[in-house]
């Protein structure tokens, strides 16, 4: 009933796309060079569109899916007017709001804990209203019970002082205490020239918290310092204080299924500096915390952990460019210590890279499943982009592995042709997926010993109007 | 007229021998004109002929240019179906011809403001049906169901053009849970072309009309004369490429798995034409249920299941030559490798028992060699199996002879012949009692072969007369008689009337139809009388409102017409009827239709968009 209120009084707009998908992959008998399952999906958009109002909708099949059932796939109301927007959606990641320093609100905790986007909400921004800014957000999780309420609201100082305050909270469906809770303070404050001083400092209830912890065990906080320039040089310094029993279950960092940081205390120092008349960066990082816990188990005595991250970068003539980088970190567990060399060529026809690195040096462990390194090893891998026309491009990408008396690959290669108006065609050879994350520094070929060239090929046709 | 090598979009206009070839099927049609800018839009000077099948087709030599044409079905314009191509107020279609009658993709303008190259159109079915209920013996009104189908047509450029078809039936349901809604995503074809290049990624679609010796194998002939529908794949033609032209595809079964691989190169030269083709059925899984002949009940716990996985390779070659008379020879050769999984209950009926079976690899090879003239078609077939060999002839379309002979032929041998007279007189608007024989197919011998399940063969006798229309009544009687050759043979008999009687805008028509099945296999010995009366009021070109009462006869094959009244009488539901017929094939399509009119009224409306 909305929509079609919505097609009539607005001028609507009506997009698609189209994709074919043919995957064949070598397998064992009795199947040699299967040809699995081809993939047809299709996808409508609606847009009405009048003066400061936006009405979209999407849909979408699958072929290979529920018998290529039509789906919703994502849509929102949105309404924008001055410095005042307001939208409702649906399926859609529009889920951000600001945590400078430590990082309290993940957008995807707030969508769903489920994969993929299929919360829906509701959200309202307005900003430079006589200094203040303010976001107001509730989403509802689809695939589960519950909410997020999401409310920040903060003034510029002009120049000179952001001070803002966020109150975060998820609920769920449960007896007793179910939900989880954050207020939150942050400050930015400009001293010197192009110093910075910034404070964020939170604290959180939750159900798990120990019933005799004090305020502080509750809390967290960080004060950064920004850009000390000093002939080139370039300083930034943190000093940080996380609660043993700081939750927040919106976030990655404090999150009990994620990143777990809470219960720490340390610094973290980084220094920049560009050589003068030289195409040259060097950097230098390094961080050092205590902390309570070898998650999950709660320590006695706190332990210390500290990194260090020395970076050098140049830039040559024609194009040419070289990254070398130590990183170090000294935990529980053990001593990391990486080293990593790159080197990049491009022109106009072609881009050209090529690393080398040598993960976890000095480590010689067996390779039993249970280890927590599999030892040292070396990692040469290499990316190569080539414009063969102007409408044919050829990509590949692969990486060799060697260590511990093993030897593994991981291999892609593509060929990318658009010769046609609103369409691509792609060819593909090999799992991209192993060395997607930067080649070598991607976990699953630099981690995982026994990865091998996969035989397959894939062919995607694709065509939007 | 030679059909090997052309290959073209389906429906379409296409490129004849000499000149464009115009199709429009309707076999109730009693004339059929092709007017255009071409002939100054006369509504008699290019009459259609009709061929067995009730297709019309005319081939009329066009200079290259862009045309605007429409059919005239008896006395009334009718747009090009077949056509998506349509412009101007009056809905023409338009055709683009090239040089050598070539046929060339026109760009469509959209036809609505929403997107510049977006056509809409589609078809609603709107129904109710009043069932004369069991219990009480009322007549009660079922809720509306509608089924709709909605087609997008996309196009850019002459060069690229997107299809996809959307289905929406109230049967469906609807989940408001997972956000769906009970729109199906039913076909899709995407073509992008260019001076060398023709590509084609299709789903569900008819999108390759393939005439090659692929076809000459009887039991892989999926890649018959249409290709694509309940397929999902992608075609690439490549033209004069390695100083020939390439044809390669990929194909998916939709319901089996099946996969299809092809590559053909064909090379022209002077009067020649010679091509090499190779193909590769793959990985191919089949699903077949029957019931078990020795079980007293029919529930799944009483069917058989067979997973059939088979791998055929093909080689073939082909040369022919087209001058005052038209000479092809095609040799074939292949092999076959088949395995075969099946599930049978034991003897308590509880228990599933799967068994495994690899048949030893079987080669075979098939030599066609046939000539034409004046659309007389003269052909023979040798074929060589492994275990049985079959000789096989036409001529002329009207008459065939194939022998059979091998090791699991029973009896050893089988002999087929065919006989068919087929007629027609184009100027069939003259009414005189003399022509009432005008359509008249006087005897059908055929015979056919299933290899793995089901009847080995078969004999059918089958004639029809279609009566000239009299005061504009159309009338048409036919009959048939089959048995098949099996040890527990079945039998069918068939006795059919139709008559229509348009009456300015209603036409009333009726279908009565009598049958007898005989089947010791399928349990089955019925007589069944169908009657069906059909009033229809045409509102528009676009839109008719129809009331139907009794049971339309379906149009199924025997042993599923047979196995329906069987089911139905022990407790199967039409909708489990329905689900059990899924992907049987081809007869199911029009069987579904059939099984859910079997109702006692039907009421509904149509609108074409």
């Amino acid at each position: 009933m909305l929509l079609t209120l919505f097609l009539l009084m607005f001028p609507v707009n009506f997009n698609g796309y189209f994709e074919n998908e043919f995957f064949s992959e070598k397998n064992q008998n009795p199947v040699i060079w299967n040809l699995y399952n081809p993939r047809q999906y299709v996808e409508f958009k609606v847009t009405a569109k009048k003066r400061g109002s936006l009405f979209y909708l999407s849909f979408n099949a699958q072929s290979n899916s529920n018998s290529g059932k039509i789906y919703f796939n994502q849509g929102h109301l949105e309404y924008k007017k001055g410095n005042f927007s307001y939208v409702a959606f649906a399926r859609e990641d529009r889920y951000w709001v600001q945590s400078p320093i430590l990082f309290l609100i993940n957008p995807d905790r707030v969508k769903d804990d489920a994969w993929g986007v299929k919360g829906e909400g509701v959200r309202m921004d307005f900003w430079k209203t006589y200094g203040f800014f303010g976001t107001g957000l509730v989403s509802k999780f689809k695939s589960w019970d519950g909410e997020a309420y999401i409310a920040r609201m903060g003034k510029n100082f002009k120049r000179f002082m952001t001070l803002s305050y966020l109150y975060a909270r998820k609920d769920w469906r449960g007896s007793g205490k179910s939900y989880n809770d954050i207020n939150s303070v942050y400050l930015r404050a400009h001293i010197y020239r192009t110093i910075y001083l910034s404070f964020e400092g939170a604290s959180s209830r939750h159900p798990n918290q120990d019933s005799l912890a004090g305020y502080m065990d509750k809390s967290a906080f960080q004060i950064e310092m920004r850009k000390l320039t000093f002939h080139g040089l370039n300083l930034s310094a943190d000093y940080f204080n996380y609660g043993k029993y700081f939750i927040d279950e919106l976030s990655n960092k404090f999150n009990p299924a994620y990143d777990h940081e809470f219960g720490r205390n340390g610094v973290y120092v980084e220094a920049l500096y560009f050589v003068p008349y030289k195409a040259i960066n060097l950097l230098y990082r390094f961080t050092k915390y205590n902390t309570f816990y070898d998650y999950p188990v709660l320590l006695n005595k706190q332990q210390s952990v500290f990194s260090n991250y020395a970076e050098v970068y140049t830039e040559f003539f024609g194009g040419v460019s070289a990254k070398i980088f130590y990183d170090q970190t000294r935990n529980q567990k053990g001593d990391w210590r990486h080293v990593f060399f790159q080197i990049q060529g491009e022109n106009s026809r072609m881009k050209v890279k090529l690393q080398y690195k040598i993960k976890d040096i000095g480590i010689n462990k067996g390779l039993k499943s249970n280890d927590f390194s599999i030892g040292q090893r070396e990692l040469l891998g290499t990316e190569i982009w080539f414009n063969i026309t102007d409408w044919l491009q050829f990509y590949t990408r692969g990486a060799l592995g060697n260590g511990q008396g093993l030897n593994w690959e991981s291999y892609f290669a593509q060929i990318g042709f658009r010769k046609f108006k609103n369409n691509e065609i792609f060819l593909e050879y090999g799992d991209p997926s192993g060395t997607d994350g930067d080649i070598v520094n991607d976990p699953d070929v630099a981690d995982y010993p026994y990865q091998k060239i996969s035989d397959r090929i894939k062919l995607f046709v694709k065509f939007w109007f | 007229m030679v059909k090997f090598f052309v290959i073209l979009l389906m429906g379409m206009p296409s490129k004849g021998m000499n000149g464009v070839k115009f199709t429009y099927s309707d076999p109730y049609a009693k004339s059929v004109y092709l007017a255009g800018d071409f002939n100054n839009w006369s509504t008699d000077a290019t009459p259609l002929k009709k061929d067995k099948d009730g297709l019309w087709y005319v081939v009329i030599p066009l200079e290259a240019g862009k045309y605007d044409y429409k059919f005239v079905v008896d006395g009334k314009w009718i747009s090009d179906p077949d056509n998506p191509a349509t412009e101007g107020p009056y809905g023409n279609s338009v055709i683009k011809v090239g040089e050598g009658y070539r046929v060339l993709p026109v760009t469509l303008k959209g036809n609505t403001p929403m997107n510049s190259v977006v056509v809409f159109s589609g078809k609603v079915k709107s129904f109710t049906t009043i069932d004369k209920d069991s219990s009480d013996n009322r007549y009660r009104l079922s809720g509306e169901q509608t089924d709709a189908k909605l087609i997008i047509n996309a196009n850019l450029k002459d060069e690229s053009m997107l299809y996809v078809k959307l289905h929406y039936n109230t049967e469906t349901g609807q989940d408001k849970v997972t956000h769906t809604i009970p729109f199906y995503f039913s076909r899709g074809m995407l073509t992008l072309s260019q001076r060398h290049i023709n590509f084609r990624g299709f789903y569900n679609k008819f999108a390759v009309r393939g005439y090659t010796p692929i076809n000459l194998i009887g039991n892989v002939n999926e890649f018959g004369d249409d290709f694509g529908r309940g397929e999902q794949g992608a075609f690439l033609r490549l033209k004069k490429v390695l100083f020939s032209n390439i044809y390669l595809l990929y194909a998916n079964n939709i319901n089996s798995g099946e996969d299809i691989g092809y590559v053909r190169l064909n090379k022209k030269f002077w009067k020649f034409n010679l091509g090499a083709t190779y193909r590769i059925n793959h990985g191919c899984s089949v699903d077949y249920q029957v019931i078990s002949p020795d079980s007293e009940t029919v529930d799944s716990s009483t069917y058989l299941h067979f997973n059939t996985y088979t791998d055929i390779y093909l080689y073939a070659g082909d040369l022919s030559y087209k001058g005052p008379v038209t000479a092809y020879v095609q040799f074939l050769r292949g092999n076959t490798v088949r395995r075969a999984d099946w599930y049978d209950v034991d003897g308590t009926k509880t228990n599933w028992v799967q068994t495994s079976r690899k048949w030893p690899r079987s080669n075979f090879s098939k030599m066609r060699m046939g000539i034409e003239k004046g659309g007389i078609k003269t052909y023979f077939d040798l074929e060589q199996h492994k275990f049985d060999r079959l000789f096989k002839s036409e001529i002329g379309d009207k008459i065939a002879f194939s022998t059979l002979h091998g090791e699991f032929i029973n009896p050893d041998s089988a002999y087929g012949i065919s006989i068919s007279y087929y007629s027609q007189d184009a100027d069939s608007t003259n009414t005189t009692w003399n022509a009432l024989f005008d359509n008249l197919e006087i005897a059908r011998l055929a015979y056919n072969s299933y290899p793995l399940l089901g009847y080995r063969h078969r004999m059918e006798f089958s004639s029809f007369v279609s009566f000239v229309p009299v005061w504009r009544i159309y009338t048409k009687l036919a009959f048939k008689t089959a048995r098949y050759a099996l040890n527990q043979n079945p039998r069918s008999d068939e006795i059919d009337y139709v008559m229509k009687i348009p009456v300015k805008r209603f036409v009333l028509s009726t279908d009565i139809r009598y049958f007898h099945v005989k089947s010791s296999y399928l349990k089955v010995d019925n007589d069944f009388l169908d009657k069906y009366l059909e009033l229809s009021y045409n509102l528009s070109r676009n839109a008719r409102l129809l009331v139907g009462y009794g049971k339309r006869p379906l149009n199924l094959r025997d042993e599923y017409r047979a196995r329906r009244e069987y089911l139905t009488d022990n407790g199967i539901t039409e909708d489990m009827l329905k689900n059990d017929f899924k992907g049987l094939g081809n007869a199911m399509v029009s069987g579904e239709d059939g099984l859910s009119s079997i109702k006692e009224v039907k009421i509904w409306a149509e609108l074409h968009f």
